[in-house]
């Protein structure tokens, strides 16, 4: 079974997905502990 | 400042998802999409470690530090929607059948699980106590949120280079 799309590529696309996470927590969760707890 | 930022947030994506639907350019390798990615991967490494670094705590200059804060997480709130609604909008857009989408879907899980896992194990390295207000702390956060920036500008990089058709 081939894949429709080559691996490379799929895998290259979902790499992605760690910039994506790694923003969002920063943001979600660092950022506001870092004013809230830190900073205030 | 969080209720502000909703009502920020709340114009915020759909207008970026806007320009990105009507963008058509031959720069950044050409797409839609992509030249959003590029334009953004940079900014979006560097503002977290922005994020970071009012320079001042809360004690010593109260409006500069809330100023700040409002600002950079509008900031930043800009760029990330701007990357990854434009990355979020290539995977229909790149594998059109159902079972290309299985076998795309399959890696996002996995890189997302792996990503979630980075971003909560890195920060906790670095910063051994989250909330102890010191400047040394102060500075460990400058480290995470630059380490955080470099992982995030490497694993973008992957994507728009080899990533993107």
């Amino acid at each position: 079974m081939t894949n429709e799309v080559p691996l490379g590529r799929n895998l290259a696309y979902a790499t992605g997905e760690i910039t994506d996470a790694v923003a969002y927590h920063v943001f979600s969760f660092l950022i506001f502990t870092f004013y809230y707890a830190l900073l205030g | 400042m969080y209720i502000l930022w909703s009502v920020y947030n709340a114009f915020n994506d759909p207008i970026l998802g806007g320009l990105s639907d009507k963008t058509r350019t031959k720069k950044f390798g050409g797409g839609r999409r992509r030249s959003w990615m590029v334009v953004m991967l940079i900014p979006l490494a560097l503002i977290m470690f922005f994020l970071f670094t009012p320079f001042a705590t809360y004690a010593e200059a109260p409006v500069w530090t809330v100023i700040y804060f409002f600002l950079i997480i509008c900031l930043f709130d800009t760029i990330y929607t701007a990357f990854s609604l434009s990355r979020t909008s290539l995977y229909p857009e790149m594998f059109r059948t159902d079972r290309a989408r299985e076998e795309a879907g399959m890696g996002r899980r996995i890189m997302m699980v792996f990503g979630l896992i980075v971003a909560m194990v890195v920060p906790t390295l670095i910063i051994p106590d989250l909330t102890i207000s010191t400047q040394s702390n102060i500075y460990n956060y400058w480290i995470a949120g630059a380490v955080l920036g470099i992982i995030a500008f490497i694993t973008g990089f992957i994507n728009i280079k080899w990533g993107v058709k």
